[in-house]
């Protein structure tokens, strides 16, 4: 099948009034997620995995998508209005863009946010678009050794970037993987650490995993947080950008869009990795560097289109090898094994609806923020003010429920008090609990193909050195590990997760 | 001794660790050829107490160097903490013998203590949206059915 065949096969699946509806509130939910303080993404996307059981697949993975780059995009506009990031990839915009809007130009910041991320939106998905087929065929050729391999890279690099050291990611990500080894053993049938246990005869649920260690442990830490200051809304200004600012916004679009189209493909870079990067190349290759910091457009427009463009090509190893390169992709991959869906290189194959359903979703959705985001400020402006006494309240109440109807047993209620004092106990050891949940998402599948790999080389470890592409990844892992040690990475995490 | 963080972090890993090998050691290591259920249980639980071991080192050499260490346990997070795994553990007790008010009720309730500050009179206008959201978002919104108020002990 060809592309433009397959989008049009995508647009139909997307635009299917009740996937637009769907759409759309996964864009509103994720934009007022991403402008709330103290709720971000990983927290809406665990909370909603229990209720999408009961939406077809296209759906629920339309609106988790939707959620994820909308709250992207939702963080943005607090950050230029209020400096104040709604999440850690929009902290760079605060510097320029919350200028622009002191100097009463906050519509033109938003504007130029806002443009640049549809543009850097629309190259992202015709990036997976394209990319998918030739990528897919690649990984169809890759074998247990290679996917262990594989894994193994992804796990380490994601670890290695973390903040809060190498020794406390890979530990971290090694207790994931230990939980994902509960329930019955896919070679053996036996029951590993079940303790006599019924409920856990089919391994951890997935979804009380996610709300105990997000939304209950967050919600326990952020408590004890002094609370900022209620803040009002200002004078936004003319909305449409000078042709000044479009003369000097676009080659920063341009550039940071290529740049987090390329920083969302790696394992562990991520939106804030991308968004700091594409700042500082901005600042490095402009003949004034002197106007950054003082309401430059380009510091808006280069994080704005940075972070959109790795937001959606993260996606691509998720999709087409079906190994998340982030924590909330990990997510993602949990919402499709909920509905049985496993991404990979067949993923294209076997569900072509819902591959190029997404695809196109994204760029319809990214549409949508566009027309939504810019009218509606106003009103998310003031979502900053709702107190987090009403918000927490009603997070708790919603995780329990949401838990709670997924298999009607209070058994799920109380993993989900042992999760949350789990994820706190994480929280309060310095590590972070999204590198559990991809050792607990990626454990199992390294376990299956290790396993494999070992039986097909009749025991010999030689067999990941030999193959060329598993020598590869192996090498990859162990150079991430090693530049994470060199000062250019170092720093730029350390500042872009501050 | 304070528990710091570092020090919690290598505690953590280490008693997951020793745990996934002793029970791990039980469900057969196999061998190369034919890995049994235990070895990845085993393997995972040796890179816990491998990472955990570092992590101890790690502290010790920070430790002489004379660094301060703050507790992990900061006592202004010990109420929320308490109170919150309380006001889910009364919920889960609670859906299934009284119904979904009272466990509502009591989640709310309790929770709304675990900050300070909280007017009593706004609790029970939160408790009213939280219940109407509940009920319009799950019983109307998703079709799933719910006991608002039942007896059953």
């Amino acid at each position: 099948m060809d592309l433009v065949s397959s989008l049009v096969m995508g647009l139909q699946v997307a635009v299917t009034p009740v996937n637009l509806l769907y759409c759309l509130m996964g864009v509103t939910l994720g934009t007022a997620i991403g402008v709330l303080p103290g709720v971000g993404p990983i927290i809406t996307i665990s909370l909603l995995l229990p209720l999408t059981f009961g939406l077809t697949p296209e759906a629920s993975i339309i609106m988790l998508a939707g959620i994820f780059y909308g709250a992207a995009y939702g963080g943005s506009t607090t950050s230029i209005l209020v400096n104040l990031p709604g999440e850690a990839s929009s902290a760079v915009t605060c510097i320029d863009g919350h200028q622009m809007a002191r100097q009463g130009r906050a519509g033109a910041a938003l504007a130029v946010a806002a443009l640049g991320s549809f543009f850097a939106g629309t190259v992202g998905t015709l990036i997976i678009a394209l990319a998918g087929p030739p990528l897919a065929a690649i990984a169809m050729r890759f074998g247990a050794a290679e996917y262990a391999a594989l894994v193994f890279v992804a796990l380490l690099s994601t670890a290695a970037m973390t903040r809060g050291g190498v020794v406390k990611g890979v530990g971290v990500a090694l207790l994931g993987m230990a939980f994902g080894t509960v329930g019955s053993d896919v070679s053996t049938g036996l029951f590993r650490f079940t303790f006599g246990i019924p409920e856990l005869r089919d391994g951890v649920e997935f979804a009380v995993l996610a709300v105990g260690l997000f939304a209950v442990a967050e919600i326990i830490g952020n408590i004890g947080e002094p609370q900022g200051e209620a803040v009002s809304s200002r004078n936004i200004g003319r909305l449409w950008p000078t042709r000044d600012d479009f003369r000097r916004a676009w080659p920063a679009v341009l550039r940071g869009t290529g740049l987090g189209a390329l920083l969302g493909v790696l394992p562990g870079a991520g939106l804030a990795m991308s968004s700091f990067s594409a700042y500082m190349v901005e600042k490095s290759a402009s003949r004034e560097p002197e106007r950054f910091g003082l309401g430059a457009v380009e510091g808006v427009a280069a994080p704005e289109s940075a972070n959109n463009a790795a937001s959606q090509t993260a996606f691509i190893p998720t999709l087409l090898l079906g190994v998340p390169g982030s924590p909330t992709m990990a997510l993602m991959l949990g919402a499709f094994m909920i509905h049985g869906v496993q991404p990979g290189p067949r993923m294209m194959g076997d569900h072509p609806q819902l591959f190029w359903g997404l695809v196109v979703s994204m760029w319809v959705g990214n549409l949508l923020l566009v027309v939504l985001n810019l009218p509606l400020i106003g009103l998310w402006v003031r979502l900053l003010r709702v107190p987090y006494h009403w918000l927490y309240v009603f997070v708790l109440a919603f995780a329990c429920v949401g838990v709670f109807t997924l298999s009607s047993s209070h058994f799920d209620i109380y993993s989900l008090v042992f999760f949350g004092l789990f994820g706190y106990l994480l929280k309060a050891a310095g590590c972070n609990p999204a590198l559990f949940i991809l050792g607990f998402i990626l454990g199992p599948m390294f376990e299956e193909n290790f396993r494999r790999a070992m039986t097909l080389s009749r025991g010999d470890p030689m067999v990941f050195l030999e193959r060329p592409i598993s020598l590869t990844l192996v090498l990859i892992g162990i150079a991430v590990l090693l530049a994470t040690t060199t000062s250019f990475v170092r720093r730029g995490r350390a500042e872009a997760t501050d | 001794m304070t528990i710091h963080s570092d020090l919690l972090a290598a505690l953590i890993f280490l008693a997951f660790g020793v745990v996934a090998i002793t029970i791990g050691y039980g469900y057969g290591f196999g061998s190369l050829g034919a890995l049994g259920s235990g070895a990845m249980p085993m393997l995972v639980g040796a890179g816990l107490c491998i990472t955990g071991v570092a992590q101890l080192l790690q502290t010790a050499a920070a430790r002489r160097t004379g660094q301060q260490f703050v507790s992990a346990f900061p006592t202004r997070e010990l109420r929320p903490l308490l109170l919150i795994l309380v006001a889910l553990l009364a919920f889960g007790l609670l859906i299934d013998r009284l119904g979904l008010l009272p466990a509502l009720a009591a989640l709310v309730g309790i929770s709304w203590f675990a900050d300070t500050g909280g007017r009593k009179r706004e609790m029970l206008a939160v408790l009213v949206c939280v219940v109407a959201l509940i009920v319009a978002i799950f019983q109307f919104g998703l079709g799933i059915p719910f006991r608002l108020v039942t007896w059953r002990f």
